[in-house]
């Protein structure tokens, strides 16, 4: 019979050795060992394996120190029987396919492929078959949902029948064929470090005891939640003959309380460091946790490296996350998702090779402005407006439909060779790909959505950052923990919810039903908790730090583990300064410059060498943009800054050119009304002669059509959409209009007045409009939408459409007042001098298209109000650009002028997001005060 | 104390107690709502010593209070425990106990038995609560059984992802066309699809109220009446009175040649949309139009606007029905949301309520989830919305429906709902709460309050009793009455000649206000200090938004006040995240010139101006261009930002993000400036993001930077942190945020700020006619032509409820205070909000301030201190840039210092193409390689080594090509020389594990064979392939630590062969020798 003994994992280790080594004394180090060790964990062989070799530093070899399974498959290996036990993706995959086989909305949602694989690992880890099981569930009484037990019976029937079908067995089949083998050829065991076990373990151990296999048996705790394995070898054991007691020497436990995660392990990196400079051995550190979420891991290894160690715990990065998985992600949904814009370049920059030849990012740029939004290559090649760039990408398109033609095997085989590797990690994705192209060869299908899952299952082994270097600290979760011990040890993360760790109950078999049908009960695992908890704190020789933090940092409260609540607290350490030491000095006080001088007017805020204004061609939009911020403008208007189109966001018609297509419409539209129907309209009021009613919508059609031709819809609904709505806008608008006509006795006149050079012979008025301002002349060109003229006086009104409501231009009169609003009256004077008008003749007006409650007052003025003040502004304006002056402005209230809204630069414009700078400017109203008060 | 109403049987069967009441416990501001809660558990477990703590639920509103109650209860037991022998209740000394103990010996083992399982009682907030009860019941509440929960920023990208994708395949992928007529009505009104958006997305925030059927959005039918009527008196009417716009409406009714209702009654739908058309060409007369004096007519008119000028019944009723086509896409969206989330196995914070309330329609599951737990009690019940009100009441009752008995104790006090926000409304505290004392439950009110100063107790009853008067019960707003509170308190901590002191900051011009009340404050708090070590301790400065604190901030840090701050929500805005992405953006867009200026602008580089513009101004025709040298410092940005693009082909977002910030040492400059702190930690919040993005999603940069661009705008949904409660700071906290926390004194600012609620939509609820009201950008008929009891349109009703919220808010701000309040008053300020209530308490008081110092002067509610502080000098804005001022002052005088930015070292290391091609044929002949080793593990040399491979291809899953190039290596090896001689010799192993430390650290291997020939120890490594010399060194290498190993371990000298088998021939390498 077997002796059993409680110890705690560190004498395991050391009696283990001693009894192996014991029986070796004096004999040749490569003949076979008398025993073998079964171990629980990887932690408990290298403990045991450490223990021996220091004791015997010339080496080890030949020993086992294994798993109950690698046993299970030596001894089914030595019998000849070589059965493959199926990997986790394949189990996973059968399981999805069982799940999807059976046809019922329970078993659909993406999850329940993982509920059905652990109710069945459980079923079958208790050492039932199927078949067995079965028969309890059908004999049972009073099972939670009878039906759904009886579905998910089915789905693993047929999970285990793809599972043959493979060629593999389950692993339960594995410990359950060796049970059936074990023999005198097995050699005695050593049963090191198990506290419990599975029932089909349990079988396992039951026949090598039968067969008297077992020499010896340690168990590390005598704690409740191991009492019931103990208990269960009462009969085969020669009980209890060791103490079970901790150690004498205890180590030390206190607990640290960080403020927020980050902190937490930034801390305890110091601390690791601290002691490693202090000659601590890094064998004896251990960092551990209940559990570890990748981004824990991720700020260890980051702080680990910044304090001059590196650690165990391996990262992965999600196959998705890298070009290759992520390119190959994207290259299987690209039909389905009709060929996006988006996707098809990303391919190319995830590094698809094609045979297109490609520019990436001028084809990003060309494709943006010709505002293709995706599409087949038989839709694209419908557009009128083409170049080389854009033939290139329709080319690529068409490449890429061949290559997506069928998501089959073949595709699959291919896909980890389709992407340009360079790197050690695309290698890994490569063959990651790969892998998954082997799962689904074996399963001799391809299902999409089985594909797509297998590869954002799929990982990719981080590569050590920069830094990652110095002394290797072992780190890691508890359960790889199990049967380690350090002098020092640093348990993290010790929060509610982490530590303990909730169980949930099984939805599918819940533990009454696992009551009934004799399953293991899942519980609520506090005694397990308890027990790892223990075994955590006697696993230290010196020193237990555990630590928790109060916060994740961005606002969540967290709490401590019950654990830690009445243990003593640590002063928390201050952390490492960053040890870079490498900071380029000169940079640093450039940056740090920046940082001093910003929004103070200095070299940083937009003053540079003065330009000289008669260098540049100065529209009223122009100076516009300059009232409203005239960093905007120099960005815009001197460095060429252009907008960048998202056609993918942009289901509508850009606004730009709804407004062109808006302007085009109504020009028409007004120029083709003659006297006797202007008559008649106002006669019909408030409705439009039903004649020019079709007229005004006939013209809607040709313009839309003709936009259509530039710029194939990707959304046709929604572009017949808004092809009705500006029918009935537009109708909406002119009905108003024609009223506010009648009402002021004006008619219009002029539609798409031009004038200045830029318009060369189409030009109303070759001449620009040229106003002196300090001797410099400054040339106004421009479009003006269109020229009232009243029916007896000699007033001229100024007309200007902004699709929309226009709120931004509400108010006028003060806004130009302001020097926020120039274009306008810029016009008016522009009017006034060609017509040769006196001022007080002219007004002018913006008319929002979409009416409503709108003051028309609030969007006219008249401009004998605004000369001086228009002239004084301009002046302030072009001594500004002279001197090189473009400080920021940022306004964003749509009520005032929203500088920012249509900037370029808008997301990251330094002055509009920092503080101290928006303020130093915001002290006066706007920019021409400002500019003003610097002059 | 009322303790004795409770009698328990000494033994109790859980769920028997049938003695005990359920309990409804109104504790004011003050009084101690989580003492009074622990309290009762406490009583509950002494008198049942056999209670299974796992039976009583406790439901909070934060995690912070659900801790703070858990260990509340723990150390509460622990001081009983220890306390037994001297006092005899709980709180300890206290001169009331709330709990009383008659046998300390048998307290004391119940208290052991419980403190023993404390662990098991749940103390959570509801959310956690309903999640722990969906994972019990995922299937039947048709959930994925794994849910993962999202919330925040990850919430709002799906959201917005679903959204485009919802919106594509109902427009564009598969539109049907009544759905599609529901998208152009919408459109018509919206104007923008993005704004459609909007509106969607809002309205998924009250989801729960779309998913009523009780309540009714009301429709044409109740307007049919009064427009037919009025059309009819026009055309009755002769008389043409009125203005031009009155009399185009009046002349088109009367010549229009039909009159509603065109359609019969049954096709309402198409009845709106006619009448609609019909009113079309006269909406804007009607708009217009000033009401005629002709009695009839001005009716009529008056019934065609539907309003006041500038309203029309076309407006109400295109609105009406945009709005129905906004609820009906809403509702859609919904399910297609639910449908995608079920998929992807995500829920949100709203989906745990709402499934929860919806899987407790199951019998069953409702039945379990009765049975689980014996006692329910409820914090801060005020602050239940509708959905977690009505899954507690189901739990509450029985099988008959009826309260169970002593099962429930919520504990609340509905003057201090301002959860509105949240969903939180008193209508449902009060329902529930009427409820459950009509099933017998016992209301307790507290009064005893420990809180504040007596003086100051005595002013808040004063304040209360006046803005809280009772009032007959209005079942569309409830306004709860006030209850006076006792001091309980016998001494005061300070002695003052007022408790309230209004605080002038009178400023000129509009936009100096909050500069202003920031100048009163500072030059107060600075007149107030004592200098002791934590004298600013003493002071909250309670606001109610925090958008507009930064005047506040910088005012106190020029004063050198020091302040703590809760995380502020739209960080993506600030300057740290934003720098970032303009950096990550100039990664993205190589082409967007405007990125790089924002890139090479920022302080991760920090070109000038002049340098920019130097670098990337095409020069004029007529200008000279500028001098190649003057380029320089662009085209050093330039390569650099080239170098980290290169760099990012091959990194993760995040990863890149950590190479940008330490190849442009970002930190340590953020580290050296005054407010680095913060934008550490907002580069931290953003770095997390990154690291989820990539988990997650694994998009490209540019994905990145345009979801983070979308998102910037969108606030996150955070519990405020706790404070850190160590510094000698002032506290800035919302009033939302201090609500549970009390302060020494309280300063409240920004007076006469009012919210409106959502400017967007509304969506709610009104009992009295019971309506679901929709108002804001669409507003439903309900909401503009039903009426309350007062004949207030009932869209009206949730501007009333704002008004009360707001009272309740001004309570629970004033409440704060232990000492005194200071309101920041400007008199000249709109009489909105907290000013307003203010004011009304001061009545007849005139608002005048001495020109300096303090004057007390006694009012309705007590003594007033009118103040004004001397005021400094607010000049300019003069703050402290970096940490070390010495520097600043050097980098502030100096010349501009040369831009030199660091070459970059490449991120990763690329592989030349033959190293690729090698490693990429080794990967696909790596299957080959491990089954030919199986097969030599297992062959004995002799046997039919086909037959063993047929078996073993099995075992490894290896496909055809694989067994065959495996055949043919066997081939190879049964025509070797080697094979021979191995099978000579003397096998002493295979696979033979060998363990050696080298450097202290373990190193296991597996030896393929190792034979004894000619009594020498060889060690043979089985190689697939052919070699070739920098193959053969490589694995010379490994074997030699092997050979190294074994002569150490027997002390004998050990050869090695490196045995490389092909297809057609095999290569031998001896390695032996030293
Ligand atoms: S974002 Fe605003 S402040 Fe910045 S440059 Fe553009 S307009 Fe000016």
């Amino acid at each position: 019979m077997p002796s059993l003994r409680f110890a705690p994992y560190r004498d395991i280790a050391s009696e283990v050795a001693t009894r192996l080594l014991a029986a070796r004394e004096g004999r040749d180090p490569l003949t076979p060992w008398e025993e073998e060790v079964l171990v629980p964990s990887r932690g408990v062989a290298e403990a045991i394996a450490r223990e021996m070799l220091n004791r015997e530093p010339s080496g080890l070899a030949g020993l086992q120190l294994q798993s109950l399974e690698s046993l299970a498959v030596r001894i089914l290996s030595d019998a000849g029987q070589t059965p493959r036990v199926a990997e986790e993706a394949e189990r996973r995959l059968a399981m999805r396919t069982a799940a999807r086989g059976i046809d019922d909305p329970l078993l659909s949602s993406r999850g329940v492929a993982g509920m059905l694989e652990r109710s069945y690992r459980d079923m079958r880890d208790s050492g039932f078959t199927l078949a067995q099981f079965t028969r309890r569930v059908e004999e049972a009484r009073g099972l939670r949902n009878a039906p759904r037990t009886r579905l998910a019976l089915r789905a693993w029937t047929e999970y285990e029948r793809w599972i043959s079908q493979v060629n593999a067995i389950d692993p339960a089949d594995l410990l359950q064929r060796a049970s059936r083998l074990v023999g005198e050829f097995v050699r005695p065991q050593l049963l090191a470090g198990f506290y419990d076990m599975t029932g089909a373990q349990r079988r396992f151990l039951d026949a090598l005891l039968r067969a008297d296999r077992v020499a010896a048996i340690w168990v590390p705790s005598s704690a409740p939640f191991a009492q019931p394995f103990v208990q269960s070898l009462r009969e085969d054991v020669d009980a209890d003959s060791g103490s079970g007691k901790a150690r004498d020497s205890s180590p030390a436990r206190t607990v640290t309380q960080s403020d927020t995660r980050l902190e937490e392990m930034q801390e305890v990196c110091s601390q690791v460091a601290i002691l490693l400079a202090a000659g601590t051995n890094a064998s004896e550190i251990g960092i551990v946790a209940r559990s570890l979420e990748p981004y824990d891991a991720r700020l260890l290894h980051r702080f680990a490296a910044q304090s001059g160690f590196a650690i165990t715990l391996g990262e992965e990065i999600p196959l998705a996350a890298h070009r290759i998985g992520r390119g190959a992600l994207t290259l299987l949904r690209l039909r389905e998702r009709g060929f996006p814009r988006t996707s098809v370049l990303g391919l190319v920059r995830d590094g698809l090779r094609t045979q297109t030849r490609l520019d990436v990012d001028a084809a990003d740029a060309e494709t943006r402005r010709a505002r293709i939004a995706g599409g087949t290559s038989e839709e694209l090649r419908r557009r009128r407006i083409r170049s080389a760039v854009i033939d290139a990408y329709i080319e690529l398109v068409a490449e890429l439909e061949i290559l997506t033609a069928s998501i089959n095997l073949p595709l699959l085989a291919r896909l980890g060779s389709l992407f340009r590797v360079e790197t050690e990690a695309d290698l890994a994705a490569a063959e990651e790909l790969d892998e998954v192209a082997a799962l689904f060869r074996r399963f001799g299908t391809a299902a999409l959505p089985d594909v797509l899952d297998a590869i954002e299952q799929g990982g990719i082994r981080a590569q050590d950052g920069p830094g990652a270097q110095g002394p290797l600290i072992w780190c890691g979760e508890v359960p790889r923990f199990r049967g380690r011990s350090f002098a020092h040890l640093f348990a993290i993360r010790m929060q509610d919810d982490v530590f303990p760790q909730r169980r949930t109950e099984d939805p599918l078999l819940p533990d009454s039903d696992r009551r009934i049908l004799g399953l293991r009960e899942i519980g609520d695992g506090r005694e397990e908790e308890q027990l790892l908890f223990s075994l955590l704190s006697e696993s230290a020789g010196v020193h237990v730090h555990f630590s928790f933090a109060s916060g994740d940092g961005f606002g969540k409260v967290l709490r401590p583990s019950r654990f830690v609540r009445s243990l003593p607290a640590e002063d928390r350490i201050a952390p490492l300064a960053h040890p870079e030491p490498g900071i380029h000095d000169a940079q640093r006080d450039r940056q740090l410059q920046l940082l001093v001088r910003a929004g103070t007017r200095s070299a940083f805020d937009g003053y540079v060498p003065g330009i000289d204004p008669s260098t540049l061609r100065l529209s009223p939009t122009q100076l516009e943009d300059f009232g409203e911020c005239p960093q905007k403008f120099l960005l815009k208007h001197v460095l060429g800054v252009r907008d960048i189109d998202q056609p993918e966001r942009e289901i509508q018609i850009h606004h730009r050119d709804k407004g062109t297509l808006d302007h085009k419409i109504l020009e028409r539209f007004y120029r083709s009304l003659t006297e006797d129907e202007l008559h008649a309209a106002n006669a019909a009021l408030p409705q439009l002669p039903v004649a020019l009613g079709e007229r005004l919508e006939e013209f809607v059609d040709d313009q839309f059509d003709e936009h259509e031709g530039d710029v194939p819809p990707f959304n046709r609904t929604v572009r017949d959409i808004e092809r009705r709505a500006t029918k009935r806008i537009l109708r909406e608008f002119v009905i108003h209009d024609l009223a506010d006509l009648q009402t002021l006795d004006l008619v219009p006149r002029w539609f798409e007045y031009r004038f200045g050079a830029k318009h060369r012979q189409l030009a109303n008025h070759p001449e620009p409009f040229i106003v002196d301002v300090d001797g410099v002349p400054v040339r106004v060109e421009g479009t003006i939408d269109r020229i009232d003229v009243g029916r007896v006086s000699t007033n001229h009104r100024i007309v200007d459409y902004k699709s929309g409501k226009a709120l931004r231009h509400a108010n006028l009169g003060d806004k130009i007042d302001r020097g926020v609003r120039l274009q306008l009256a810029l016009y008016a004077m522009s009017v006034s001098s060609f017509f040769e008008l006196d001022s007080k003749d002219v007004s002018a007006t913006i008319k929002p298209l979409v009416t409503g409650d709108v003051k028309p007052a609030s969007f006219a003025f008249a401009l004998e109000e605004k000369r001086e003040g228009l002239l004084e502004t301009l002046r302030i304006f072009i001594r500004a650009i002279t001197a090189g002056t473009f400080p920021a402005f940022p306004n964003e209230k749509d009520t005032e002028f929203n500088s920012c809204k249509y900037c370029p630069v808008n997301h990251s414009c330094r002055t509009k997001h920092d503080l101290d700078e928006r303020y130093a400017v915001q002290q006066q109203k706007d920019p021409r005060t400002l500019l003003g008060a610097g002059l | 104390m009322e303790q004795q109403a409770f009698f328990f049987t000494s033994k109790v069967e859980p769920s028997v107690t049938p003695s005990r009441r359920n309990l409804v416990i109104e504790a004011g501001a003050g009084t101690g709502k989580t003492t009074a809660i622990v309290g009762e558990v406490l009583k509950l477990m002494l008198e049942h010593d056999d209670l299974a703590l796992d039976r009583i639920v406790l439901m909070t509103f934060t995690e912070k209070a659900a801790g703070e109650i858990a260990d509340r209860i723990r150390v509460a037991l622990q001081e009983l425990s220890q306390g037994l022998a001297g006092s005899g209740g709980w709180p300890i000394g206290s001169p009331h106990p709330l709990v009383t103990i008659e046998d300390p010996e048998r307290a004391r083992l119940t208290i052991a038995r419980h403190l023993e399982n404390i662990d098991t009682l749940r103390s959570q907030t509801i959310h956690s609560f309903c999640q722990s009860l969906l994972r019990g019941f995922p299937i039947e509440a048709g959930l994925d059984p794994q849910f993962k929960i999202i919330e925040g920023f990850e919430r709002s990208l799906l959201y917005g992802q679903l959204y485009d994708a919802w919106l594509d395949e109902e427009t564009r992928v598969l539109p049907v066309p009544e759905v599609v007529a529901e998208w152009e009505l919408l459109f018509a009104h919206a104007g923008y699809l993005f704004q459609i958006r909007d509106l969607i997305l809002t309205l998924l925030e009250r989801r729960d109220l779309l998913a009523e059927t009780d309540y009714d959005f009301g429709d044409f039918e109740e307007v049919r009446a009064s427009l037919m009527d009025a059309l009819h008196a026009i055309r009755r009417s002769p008389d043409d009175t009125g203005d031009e716009h009155a009399r185009r409406v009046f002349a088109y009714v009367r010549e229009s040649v039909s009159v509603p209702p065109f359609i019969p009654r049954s096709e309402l739908d198409q009845e709106l949309d006619a009448v609609i058309d019909y009113l079309q060409p006269i909406a804007s007369s009607i708009r217009e139009a000033n009401l005629p004096r002709n009695g009839v007519l001005k009716e009529a008119l008056k019934l065609l606007r539907a309003g006041d000028k500038g309203r029309s019944l076309y407006d109400r009723l295109a609105s009406h029905r945009a709005a129905m086509a906004l609820i009906a896409l809403t509702r859609r969206f919904l399910g297609y949301l639910d449908e995608e989330k079920r998929k992807l196995g995500v829920v949100d914070f709203d989906d745990l309520l709402l499934r929860t309330l919806a899987v407790l329609d199951d019998p069953q599951v409702l039945a379990r989830s009765r049975g689980q737990f014996d006692f329910i009690f409820v914090d801060e019940f005020q602050d239940t919305d509708r959905t977690q009100a009505r899954i507690i009441e189901r739990l509450a009752r029985d099988a008959d429906g009826a309260y169970v008995p002593g099962k429930t104790v919520v504990v609340g006090d509905p003057k201090q709902s301002i959860y509105g926000f949240r969903r939180a409304d008193p209508e449902t505290y009060y329902q529930m709460t009427a409820d459950l004392e009509r099933g017998g439950a016992e209301r307790r009110v507290i009064a005893d309050q420990y809180r504040s100063d007596p003086p100051l107790v005595e002013v808040v009853n004063s304040m209360f009793t006046r803005l809280f008067p009772p009032q007959v019960h209005d079942p569309n707003v409830f306004r709860p009455a006030y209850n006076t509170l006792k001091a309980a308190r016998t001494t005061s901590r300070r002695e003052l000649d007022a408790r309230i002191t209004l605080l002038q900051a009178r400023h000129d011009d509009k936009s100096d206000r909050y500069f202003a009340e920031a100048e009163a404050i500072a030059g107060w708090i600075r007149a107030g200090r004592d200098g002791s070590a934590l004298d600013l301790q003493r002071y909250a400065i309670l606001f109610r938004r925090l958008t507009r604190i930064d005047d506040y901030l910088d005012t106190l840090q020029r004063h050198g006040i020091d302040y703590v701050l809760p995380p502020t929500r739209s960080f993506l805005d600030r300057r740290a995240p934003v720098d970032l992405l303009a950096i990550l953006r100039a990664l993205a867009y190589p082409f967007d010139l405007g990125a790089q200026i924002s890139a090479a602008r920022s302080v991760y580089f920090g070109l000038t101006d002049a340098e920019v513009v130097a670098g990337c101004r095409v020069p004029g025709e007529r200008e000279e261009p500028a001098p190649p040298e003057s380029r320089q410092p662009w085209l050093a940005f330039a390569e650099a930002m080239t170098g980290l693009r290169e760099a990012s082909l091959h990194l993760t977002v995040s990863q890149l993000i950590d190479r940008v910030l330490s190849a442009t040492h970002i930190e340590e400059i953020y580290d050296a400036s005054t407010d680095g702190d913060r934008h550490l930690s907002h580069l931290e919040h953003v770095r997390a993001i990154a690291f989820e993005y990539d988990q997650r999603l694994g998009g490209s940069v540019q994905q990145f930077v345009d979801e983070i661009t979308r998102r910037r705008g969108e606030p996150e949904e955070v519990e405020p942190s706790l404070l850190d409660d160590t510094k000698n700071a002032v506290r800035i906290l919302t009033v939302h945020a201090a609500k549970g926390l009390e302060f020494e004194t309280v300063i409240l600012p920004d007076l006469s700020f009012q919210t409106t609620g959502s400017d967007i939509l509304q969506l709610f609820t009104v009992e009295e006619p019971r309506s679901l009201v929709l108002s804001g950008r669409a507003e439903s008929i309900s909401g503009n032509f039903r009426f309350d009891a007062d004949g207030e349109k009932l869209k009206k009703i949730s501007k009333q409820r704002d008004d009360a919220e707001t009272l309740r808010l001004f309570y629970v701000a004033v409440t704060r205070a232990k000492t005194d309040v200071v309101f920041v008053v400007n008199p000249e300020e709109k009489k909105t909000g907290f000013q307003r209530a203010l004011l009304s308490l001061l009545g007849e008081t005139p608002l005048e301030w001495p020109a300096q110092g303090r004057d007390v002067r006694l009012t309705d509610i007590g003594p007033v201190a009118f103040e004004t502080v001397e005021p400094t000098d607010a000049s300019a804005r003069d703050r402290k840039r970096l940490r070390d001022p010495e520097l600043e002052a050097t980098l502030a005088a100096g010349a501009l210092v040369p831009f030199t930015p660091e070459q970059l070292a490449p991120a990763t290391e690329v592989l030349t193409s033959g190293e690729i091609a090698s490693a990429r044929a080794g990967s696909r002949g790596k299957a080959a390689g491990i089954l030919l080793h199986r097969v030599l593990e297992l062959w004995d040399g002799k046997g039919d080594a086909n037959a063993l491979l047929d078996q073993l291809a099995v075992e490894a899953a290896a496909d055809a090509d694989t067994v065959t190039r495996v055949r043919k290596r066997l081939a190879t090896i049964a025509r070797s020389e080697t094979l021979q001689r191995i099978t000579r010799a003397e096998t002493l192993g295979r696979e033979l594990p060998i363990r050696f430390l080298q450097d202290g650290l373990l190193v296991e291997r597996r030896i393929d064979r190792l034979i004894r020939e000619h009594g020498r120890n060889v060690v043979i490594d089985y190689k697939s392939g052919h070699p070739d010399p920098a193959r053969i060194a490589k694995d010379r290498l490994q074997l030699t630590r092997y050979r190294t190993a074994l002569t150490t371990l027997t002390g004998r000298p050990c050869d090695g062969l490196l045995w490389y088998v092909d297809l057609e021939s095999d290569v031998v390498v001896d390695v032996s020798g030293s």
